[in-house]
């Protein structure tokens, strides 16, 4: 049977059966999430984020839990580019989805590096550029807060690969729209947005921060509104696709986010709560869509639009 | 791996803050091993946001029979939280979203012929399961007798457990730091005194309690060679090894760390690396982990 409305997308060239992604960090290399989760129903799956040589992360403790919300400072850990390619992907490869590697690095010519070596693999649908992870100590967040950087990163990535350049955007900026502006500018074909922004958390028996690294990112339906807020805003001033995401739990919030201008949406933390969280979802936007009588996904975005302050 | 909701059979207050839950989940029953553990989503919303894990504490004996309402899995937990606060609040009767058996369970070799079991506080949840699968299993040599259980606990009204391990045949002794039961001090003290005074063969030791009392076990066999599985927990998300939340630290099986004293503050970089709680555990052998200094 046909379905009623057409729930597919394409964001950056990459066409999804659903709206509805994993979010980097949060669903591993898909194989953890295997015997849950019908991996061929995703709309893509978005790895954890790869650098050039592997990485052991962060001094644990690494997580903590904070009013509606998860600090986490999880330090990049992943076995690395060349592991990646021979062990990780070709368990993906095998179903039906779309594959997007987050990368990140810590100098520009890493990013360049392993958009150069993933061009070639076709298995990669495409690249999440991570200017964003709040975690490390070199790198990461470091490339996304000033436009130049951004601008710079993205266009020498862009002379490497064909492959869709998705670039994942910090919140923990002046101005989100201006950054988002120069990811365009330098040849960046969507935008992911928000990564988490930088929290805290005291642990006041032990009198000492929660997390060993002591700040983190934060996660879960705490950020949802200001998520949605600049998922908004920048919607209203760059051209390009965004994949919008941050405290996405249930399908009326990614719905939200689909209303205020996201092409597609990602969901994170609630796959540790719930792993069939992004298929619940998915369903979810297919019976409003019904509901409403609005026979395309595509439709939700053109209301952000005409929403004026 | 399962996940869906199942039906609280019981919901008990054993000891001070310490309760036993009885859930009718087949779908667990069959598959779970001893040293496995559950990650409970202790309400419906979002507050807390995060699962709970908690050790399989006994498995039904009856999970072969057809009745689903027989197949029932335990767990045991210590309201710490605010977590395990509304967990002790739930009714007999209410659903409960459960996602397991998860982790990878207690080894037991084919070739012990004793073995000993260490319980500091509600660290006793994972090793009833334990002595079950023991003393149950037909592929081991080892007989209940051979089982030697030390329950530690901070008072007599906190030792908990004693009469399920006598029942399936186990040599139990009891340590309470406040002398009001048993053996006066830690489980480590009686547990020193009982490899002083027994000749075991083929023994392995289990433990799970809190970090200072597994470190000082890991110490005490290591020394004495003495093959040593440890329970451990910590903070985790996801449960299945994808968040990369719950780290330990590891010695590196070709690294210089690894027949070094397990002491994380001086190793080098190439010497350790973190391993996932959930996934790689929640049992690792006492020679691998790298302790805390604190």
């Amino acid at each position: 049977m046909e379905p009623k409305v057409n729930l597919s997308v394409k964001v950056a060239g990459i066409k999804m059966r659903s709206p509805v992604m994993v979010a980097s960090g949060t669903f591993g290399y898909g194989e953890e999430y295997e015997p849950l989760v019908n991996l061929n129903q995703l709309g893509a799956i978005v790895t954890k984020g790869i650098t050039v040589q592997p990485r052991k992360g962060n001094p644990p403790p690494r997580i903590v839990e904070t009013s509606s919300g998860l600090l986490n400072s999880i330090g990049l850990e992943n076995v690395g580019l060349e592991i990646f390619i021979k062990e990780k992907l070709p368990f993906l490869q095998r179903f039906n989805t779309p594959i997007i590697v987050n990368i990140c690095g810590e100098k520009e010519e890493e990013y360049v590096h392993i958009s150069e070596r993933l061009d070639k693999v076709e298995a990669v649908s495409g690249l999440e550029v991570n200017v964003s992870c709040p975690n490390v100590e070199k790198g990461g967040m470091e490339f996304g807060r000033e436009t130049g950087t951004v601008r710079r990163l993205v266009s020498k990535v862009r002379k490497v690969t064909k492959l869709p350049l998705i670039i994942k955007l910090t919140p923990n900026v002046t101005d989100i729209t201006a950054i988002a502006q120069a990811a365009e500018d330098g040849g960046g074909d969507a935008v992911s947005l928000i990564n988490t922004p930088l929290g805290m958390a005291v642990d006041i028996e032990r009198r000492k921060p929660s997390l060993a690294n002591v700040t983190g990112g934060l996660s879960g339906p705490a950020i949802k509104p200001v998520a949605l807020r600049m998922v908004w805003e920048v919607a209203n001033m760059v051209k390009l696709p965004i994949i919008g995401m941050g405290g996405i739990m249930t399908a009326e919030d990614a719905i939200e986010f689909l209303l205020a201008g996201a092409t597609a949406v990602a969901v994170g933390t609630v796959n540790f709560v719930n792993p069939s969280a992004a298929l619940e979802i998915s369903r979810g936007i297919e019976e409003y869509l019904v509901k409403n009588k609005i026979r395309d996904v595509n439709k939700l975005r053109d209301y952000g639009a005409r929403w004026k302050k | 791996m399962w996940q869906g909701k199942v039906r609280i059979l019981s919901n008990e207050e054993v000891a001070p803050d310490c309760f036993r839950m009885r859930l009718e989940a087949p779908e667990i029953a069959g598959e779970a091993r001893a040293g496995q553990f559950l990650h409970v989503r202790v309400v419906v919303g979002y507050s807390p946001l995060l699962r709970r894990p908690f050790s399989v504490h006994r498995i039904s004996e009856k999970f072969k029979v057809k009745d689903s309402r027989l197949q029932n899995v335990e767990i045991l937990y210590e309201v710490a939280g605010k977590g395990t606060m509304i967990l002790s609040g739930r009714q007999v009767g209410e659903e409960l979203d459960i996602l397991g058996p998860l982790g990878n369970g207690f080894d037991l070799p084919g070739d012990m012929e004793t073995a000993i079991l260490i319980a500091g506080g509600i660290g006793v949840a994972p090793l009833l399961a334990l002595a079950q699968e023991i003393v149950q299993s037909s592929k081991l040599k080892v007989q209940s007798k051979k089982v030697h259980v030390i329950i530690g606990a901070k008072m007599k009204k906190l030792v908990l457990c004693e009469e399920e391990f006598k029942e399936l045949g186990c040599q139990v002794r009891v340590a309470s730091e406040d002398g009001s039961l048993g053996y006066s001090g830690t489980a480590v003290g009686l547990f020193k005194e009982l490899l002083s005074t027994l000749n075991f063969e083929l023994l392995t030791v289990y433990a799970c309690g809190p970090e200072v009392m597994l470190k000082k076990i890991a110490e005490i066999t290591s020394e004495k060679k003495i093959p040593a599985q440890l329970s451990l927990e910590g903070r985790m998300g996801c449960g299945v090894g994808a968040c990369l939340g719950c780290a330990i630290k590891v010695k590196n099986s070709k690294g210089k760390g690894k027949d070094s004293p397990a002491d994380g503050g001086q190793m080098e970089e190439a010497d350790f690396s973190y391993k996932r709680i959930c996934k790689d555990g929640p049992v690792f052998g006492a020679d691998e982990v790298v302790w805390n200094r604190r």
